[in-house]
């Protein structure tokens, strides 16, 4: 059974921009090795020849032509800081 | 004034549509039911009774001025707050959108109202309906009609609560993995979960995109049909939304006829180990009414059954974290203060927006989607996917419908939920393997295990054939099953 040590699980943290406490890797690290040990069972399966499957019904790819459709007015509407319609984020750039 | 959460649906909107009451009446009996009862209860997490009321005039003024057929004219609807409704909250259970206002409705929302329905508040769900018994929602659980002191179970516990409650006639919830059907099961109310793509999914807060699909609850199976008449169909907005037409859904004039000469499934994985007595005779009580009416039984397997949890359980995760990525403190939502980088905004925001659930499905999503990993857990899980699904192909070749429980137990005390998530997981032993298949399933109410709690029986059609479902569902009803 694959157990998930705590180096492990503060790497999945960082992937996932999640910060774990001590005692969230406490638990996580318990509960998360019962849960993949359990999914482990996936490998007895013989799966020779079988296709992945990614949806459960067939449906045809879907184009629409490239305009606007929703104002963008409205698309921001729901982040928390705007500023002349436009999404406010922290500096990403350092100054020279 | 007329007991409008008590009225079937059809006789509802009758006696709408012929003036005999106005949507305005049943509107406010309803949300006086709601202020009265749900102190205990806690179905609802948001009501806004000045909009409703304003809703419920409109549909007023719509029939007054006879705009058109309304088939859902004045039927006050509950809608699980993983819905997005317009100018009214949507919380999806999480910190991480607590104050979010939707600019737009979803799909299924546009289309309720535009047959007369008035949204009256939304209800309580686990947090991104990851979980079953509600228990994961900021706003703490709902409980369960039947029994306060147990769950009304998850992920829609607060839609199902609230029918099987008598606060509205009629809900909407999300299934992913059985979200629908297991509260369904566990408060005596009738719940549907569609064909995959038979719903738009436009507009429902995005969990596992291959396996989500919205359905309805009611208190019987005709109050269920005419919801899910009004949401099913093609939509422009929603890629995966199919175009395969949705047959008529009258109401069968003798319903018991759907079940002379039916073929009915009974696979014998969903009734082994682990299934509780009181459950295991209900069904078998239901087997034998279905034989005494002409429906012939065959036992059959479907042999990749015990592999659906592990397979669930790869895939819904791994799609979450994908889903779950937008929330980063920028477009929606909660924002962390004090980040001042954008690194530590995204760390900041979804740490403390996000509950442990949550967390725990994120990792685990990531875990299998992390290179060296993704082979051995998400593409074999895919390909034990299609097993799973080749099985129900294959049986769907013998009989109509099969036959399952919904659940393993009856509702459980809110007190006695396992801590350990896998045993909670291994609860959904009966619902995601239709999930992951994408074929509809509904369950019904079918009878009372040992000390009064309801028992759901599930029943799972081909591919897009919720119209064999419900009528069969109708003529178990019509037989007295669950009555």
């Amino acid at each position: 059974m694959k157990g998930l040590t705590r180096e492990e699980l503060r790497h999945l943290g960082h992937l996932a921009q999640l910060e774990l406490s001590d005692t969230d890797l406490e638990h996580l690290e318990g509960e998360l090795s019962r849960i993949v040990g359990y999914v482990e069972q996936l490998s007895a399966v013989d799966v020779e020849g079988v296709e992945p499957l990614i949806q459960p019904i067939a449906l045809p790819t879907v184009t629409r032509p490239d305009v606007v459709g929703e104002e963008p007015s409205s698309v921001v509407s729901t982040a928390p800081r705007l500023k002349d319609g436009m999404y406010v984020v922290p500096p990403v750039i350092e100054n020279p | 004034m007329t007991d409008a959460g008590r009225a079937p649906v059809a006789e509802l909107v009758e006696m709408v549509v012929r003036g005999r009451l106005s949507a305005r009446d049943v509107v406010e009996s309803c949300l006086a039911r709601i202020s009265e009862n749900d102190g205990e209860i806690r179905a609802f997490v948001t009501v806004e009774a000045e909009k409703a009321l304003a809703r419920a005039d409109e549909v007023d003024r719509r029939i007054r001025e006879d705009e058109g057929s309304l088939p859902l004219a004045g039927v006050p609807v509950a809608v699980k707050d993983n819905i997005l409704t317009r100018g009214l909250r949507t919380t999806a259970g999480s910190r991480i959108l607590e104050n979010l206002v939707p600019p737009h409705s979803a799909t299924v929302v546009e289309r309720l109202e535009a047959a007369g329905a008035v949204v009256v508040g939304k209800t309580n769900l686990d947090e991104f309906a990851m979980g079953s018994t509600t228990d994961t929602s900021i706003f703490g659980p709902t409980r369960n009609p039947v029994d306060t002191d147990r769950t009304a179970g998850g992920s829609s516990g607060g839609s199902a609560a609230a029918v099987g409650a008598g606060l509205v006639p009629a809900a909407l919830g999300s299934d992913t993995g059985g979200s629908i059907r297991q509260p369904a099961a566990f408060t005596g109310t009738v719940g549907l979960k569609p064909t995959y793509g038979r719903v738009s999914r436009y507009g429902l807060v995005a969990f596992g995109s291959s396996l989500d699909q919205i359905g309805p609850f009611g208190r019987c199976v005709d109050d269920v049909a005419r919801v899910f008449a009004v949401i099913a169909g093609h939509d422009p907005r929603d890629s995966t939304s199919s175009r395969e037409p949705v047959p008529e859904l009258g109401p069968p004039s003798e319903p018991v006829n759907a079940l002379e000469g039916l073929r009915v499934g009974w696979p014998t994985e969903y009734f082994a180990k682990g299934l509780d007595p009181g459950v295991a005779e209900v069904l078998s009580a239901v087997r034998e009414h279905m034989t005494s009416v002409g429906a012939e039984i065959v036992e059959l397997s479907l042999p990749h059954t015990e592999y659906a949890i592990a397979a669930y359980y790869v895939i819904a995760p791994a799609e979450a974290s994908s889903n779950l990525s937008r929330y980063d403190g920028i477009r929606y939502g909660r924002r962390a203060t004090h980040a001042d980088t954008l690194d530590s905004l995204y760390l900041r925001t979804r740490s403390e927006g996000f509950g442990d659930e949550v967390k725990r499905r994120i990792l685990l999503g990531t875990f299998v989607l992390s290179s060296g990993y993704f082979d051995a857990y998400y593409l074999q899980a895919q390909r034990v996917r299609r097993r799973i699904r080749d099985d129900f192909e294959r049986a769907f070749e013998a009989v109509d419908v099969l036959l399952t429980p919904t659940t393993p137990t009856p509702a459980f005390r809110l007190d006695e939920k396992p801590s350990d998530p896998l045993s909670l997981y291994l609860a959904d032993v009966y619902t995601v393997a239709p999930s992951l298949a994408g074929v509809p399933a509904l369950s019904l109410p079918a009878g009372e295990a040992p000390g009064g709690l309801p028992v759901g029986a599930q029943l799972i059609a081909p591919w897009f054939r919720e119209d064999r479902l419900l009528a069969v569902g109708a003529g178990l009803e019509a037989i007295g099953v669950g009555g």
